[in-house]
C-alpha cells in the first residue's frame, strides 16, 4: 500500500476543502474556464498594474526595464516593482500557455491556497483533530470582506503572503541542516516579492524568541542558535535581494511617510475604508475564536505548539493599526485578507475541547470539519464579480489596439470602470477625470485645457539607471507630466468615448457633446458601436472646440 | 540516502498527484479542455512540485514536509533565477521550461553525496 487508511481520510478530506475553495474562488471568478480573451478577476486599479507589468515582462522577456509603451516610449524606465510575482506569473503564462494576465490571476489565488495549507499543516503538526476542524474556516477566504484582496488585485500581497508563512514554517523547522540557507532564500523571497512581509518575519522571529522566553522555555543555546542563522539566513538574502532593494530606495522609501505616527483607526471608520473585521468572520465564529485565544493560554502552558504562535502573531499584527503608525496602518489591513487562514487554529481549538468528551476516532473529526465547512459555505457563501470590464468595452479595447498606431496618444473619456481598468491598454493611454466632465456639464462650455490623468507605469517618476545605486527620476528633471494634471484636449491622436452608463448617464451626454463638437473640428469617426464610438484626430495640437 | 523501493513509492505519489491535481482542476475551469487543464497541471508540477522534491531529497524530514519544503523553498528558487537570468539578457519565454533542470540537477546532486536518509512516504 502506498498510503494507509487514515492517510486516505486526510488526503480525502483535503481534496474536499481545497478543491472547493477553487471551484468557488478562481473557478467562479474565472467563469470555470482557464483561459479568457479579457481580463477577469481584477475589479480595481491594482490589478491592472500588476497585470499590465506582468504583461510586460512577458513581451519584453525581462524585469529590468517596463515597456516603452507603458513609458512614455522611453526605453530605459527601471522596473520598480517587486520583481517575483511579475516575473513567476509572465514565466508560468510561457510554460502554461495562459495569457499574462490570467496567469497572474490564477497564481494569485493558488498562492493563497497553498498559504492556507501551510498553516493547516502547521496546526496538524500539534493536532491533527483541531487542524480538521480549523480548516473549515479556509472558507471565509471567499466570504464577506476578505474577497477584497482578489478584487483588488492585492497580488503582492498574496505572494508576500505566502513567503511570508512558508518561512513562519521553516521556523518551526530548526532541526534543519543548514536552516539558513532556504530561510535567506526564503527571506530574499518576501523581500522581492512583498517587502512589507519581511518586516513582519523578522517580527515573527523576536515574538517567538519572546514567547519561549515569557513561557520558560528558551534556553541559551536555542538563542545563540537563533542570532546566529537569522544573521547567515539575512546574508543570504541580502546577496539576493541587494538589486531590488537599491530599486526599492530610490523609487518607493520615503521614511517621512513611513514611520510618522498617525491617527489610529478605530473601528467606528471601517465601513468608509472597507477592510475585514473579526466580525466579517460572523459573530459565532467571532466568538468561538475569543475562547480559542482563551484556551490558547493553558495550552501554551503545558507546550508551544508552533501553529498557535503564528496565529497569534499573525493576528496581532492585523490589529496593529490601532498603534498609529502610518507604515503599519495600510499593510496591517492588507494581513486581515487572510486572517480565515491565519487565525483558523483559535477556531478549531474550542469546538475541539468541547467535541473530544463524545468523539474519539480521528476521522469523525474530519468528518465534522467538511460539515462546518459546508455549512458555512451554504449560509455565507456569494460569489464574487469575474472582473469589471463588459464584453462591449472589452471590444472597444481590442479594436484600439488592432487598429490604431502603436505609438498613438489615446484620450478616453468617461465610461463605467475605465478609470480603473484603461491603464491596461497597451497604448499611451489619458482619462479626462470624472471632476473636470462633472465642471463642463456645470459650465456648458468646455475648455481647450482639462485636468487630464496620464497612465504610464509612473510611480517612479520614470525613473532610469545612473549606477548600481543612482537613479534619475527623470519625469522630474525633465518635468514630463505623469501624473493628473492639466493638458490640451485637442493634443491627442485618437478619443474614445462611451455612449452608455448604468452609473452616470449625464457624463455620457457631455461625451456626446464633446464627440458632435469634435467631428465639426478635422476629426473622423473611425469606430462605431452601440457602446462606444472613437475619433481619429487629424489636426493634432489645432483647433478641435472653438 | 533513499532506497531504490522509496524513491519509487514516493514518485509513484507525486504521479497520483498530478491525476489528483489535474482532476481538481478539470471539475473547477471544466469549460477548459482536458488539455488545458493537463498543461496547467503540468505546468505547475514541472516548475515547482517536481524541481521542490529534487531539492529536498537530500533532507532527513518525512516526504510530506519534505515535498512542502522543497515547494516553496523552489518557489523562490525559480523566482530568482528566472529574475536574474531576465537580468543577464535570457528571454523570459523558456524559463519556465529550462530552469526547472536546474533545481533538479542540483537536487540529484545533493542527495548523491548526502548520507541523510529521509522517512519513506
Amino acid at each position: 500500500m502506498i498510503i494507509k487508511g487514515q492517510q486516505v481520510a486526510e488526503l480525502a478530506f483535503l481534496i474536499i476543502i481545497f478543491g472547493t475553495l477553487l471551484y468557488i474562488g478562481a473557478g467562479s471568478v474565472f467563469q470555470h474556464e482557464l483561459k479568457h480573451d479579457k481580463p477577469v478577476q481584477f475589479g480595481a486599479t491594482d490589478g491592472y498594474v500588476y497585470a499590465k507589468v506582468t504583461r510586460g515582462v512577458y513581451d519584453l522577456g525581462h524585469f529590468r526595464t517596463h515597456p516603452d509603451y507603458a513609458s512614455l516610449w522611453y526605453n530605459d524606465s527601471v522596473a520598480y516593482h517587486p520583481p517575483l510575482f511579475p516575473v513567476l506569473a509572465a514565466g508560468f503564462a510561457h510554460t502554461s500557455g495562459l495569457t499574462p494576465v490570467d496567469s497572474i490571476a490564477l497564481l494569485m489565488p493558488l498562492f493563497a491556497l497553498f498559504s492556507a495549507f501551510i498553516l493547516y499543516w502547521m496546526i496538524r503538526s500539534w493536532n491533527q483533530k483541531v487542524a480538521y476542524i480549523s480548516a473549515a474556516l479556509f472558507i471565509f477566504l471567499y466570504i464577506n470582506k476578505f474577497v477584497i484582496g482578489y478584487v483588488w488585485g492585492q497580488v503582492l500581497y498574496y505572494i508576500g503572503t505566502f513567503f511570508l508563512v512558508a518561512s513562519i514554517y521553516l521556523a518551526g523547522k530548526t532541526e534543519l541542516k543548514h536552516w539558513w540557507l532556504p530561510a535567506g532564500i526564503l527571506i530574499a523571497s518576501i523581500i522581492n516579492g512583498h517587502l512589507p512581509a519581511a518586516a513582519f518575519f523578522y517580527g515573527f522571529v523576536v515574538f517567538l524568541v519572546a514567547v519561549k522566553f515569557a513561557f520558560r522555555k528558551l534556553t541559551k543555546q536555542e538563542l545563540m542558535w537563533w542570532l546566529k542563522n537569522i544573521l547567515l539566513a539575512t546574508i543570504v538574502a541580502l546577496v539576493l535581494s541587494i538589486n531590488y532593494l537599491a530599486i526599492f530606495n530610490s523609487a518607493y522609501y520615503d521614511p517621512e511617510s513611513q514611520l510618522k505616527f498617525t491617527k489610529p483607526i478605530k473601528p467606528e471608520d471601517f465601513p468608509s475604508i472597507r477592510v475585514p473585521t473579526v466580525y466579517d468572520l460572523t459573530t459565532p465564529v467571532f466568538y468561538l475564536i475569543l475562547a480559542g485565544v482563551a484556551l490558547s493560554f493553558l495550552i501554551a502552558r503545558n507546550n508551544l505548539p508552533h501553529a498557535l504562535i503564528a496565529g497569534g502573531f499573525m493576528f496581532l499584527v492585523g490589529l496593529s493599526n490601532y498603534l498609529g503608525i502610518s507604515a503599519l496602518f495600510l499593510r496591517a489591513f492588507q494581513t486581515r485578507f487572510m486572517w480565515p487562514a491565519y487565525i483558523a487554529v483559535f477556531f478549531g481549538i474550542p469546538i475541539y475541547f468541547v467535541t473530544r468528551k463524545f468523539i474519539k476516532k480521528t476521522a469523525i473529526f474530519a468528518l465534522l470539519g467538511l460539515v462546518i465547512f459546508g455549512f458555512l459555505l451554504y449560509k455565507y457563501y456569494h460569489p464574487v464579480q469575474s472582473g469589471i470590464i463588459d464584453d462591449q468595452q472589452w471590444a472597444g479595447v481590442k479594436w484600439v489596439e488592432q487598429n490604431t498606431p502603436e505609438t498613438a496618444r489615446m484620450l478616453y473619456f468617461y465610461g463605467d470602470g475605465q478609470d480603473q481598468w484603461v491603464r491596461y491598454v497597451k497604448r499611451d493611454v489619458h482619462l479626462v477625470t470624472t471632476d473636470a466632465l462633472v465642471k463642463v456639464a456645470q459650465e456648458g462650455k468646455p475648455s481647450r485645457i482639462m485636468m487630464i490623468e496620464p497612465f504610464p507605469i509612473n510611480d517612479a517618476r520614470l525613473m532610469y539607471r545612473t549606477g548600481f545605486f543612482s537613479f534619475v527620476r527623470r519625469a522630474e528633471v525633465e518635468n514630463i507630466t505623469v501624473q493628473t494634471g492639466p493638458f490640451d484636449v485637442c493634443g491627442f491622436d485618437y478619443y474614445v468615448m462611451d455612449r452608455q452608463s448604468a452609473y452616470a448617464p449625464a457624463l455620457i451626454q457631455v461625451n456626446v457633446f464633446f464627440a458632435n463638437t469634435f467631428l465639426n473640428h478635422n476629426m473622423t469617426l473611425v469606430h462605431q458601436t452601440d457602446r462606444l464610438v472613437v475619433l481619429k484626430n487629424n489636426n493634432k495640437g489645432g483647433e478641435c472646440l472653438a | 540516502m533513499h532506497d531504490s523501493q522509496s524513491l519509487k513509492r514516493e514518485l509513484l505519489c507525486l504521479a497520483i498527484g498530478y491525476v489528483v491535481l489535474a482532476v481538481i482542476f478539470k471539475i473547477s475551469f471544466a469549460q477548459s479542455s482536458i488539455l488545458e487543464n493537463l498543461r496547467v497541471a503540468a505546468s505547475l508540477y514541472w516548475m515547482f512540485v517536481l524541481p521542490g522534491y529534487a531539492l529536498s531529497l537530500c533532507s532527513k524530514q518525512d516526504f510530506a514536509n519534505r515535498l512542502i519544503i522543497g515547494i516553496i523553498v523552489q518557489a523562490g528558487v525559480i523566482g530568482h533565477l528566472s529574475y536574474f537570468a531576465g537580468l543577464a539578457g535570457w528571454h523570459i519565454a523558456t524559463h519556465g521550461l529550462v530552469l526547472p533542470l536546474v533545481s533538479i540537477g542540483i537536487g540529484i546532486f545533493l542527495w548523491k553525496r548526502s548520507p541523510a536518509k529521509p522517512e519513506p512516504a
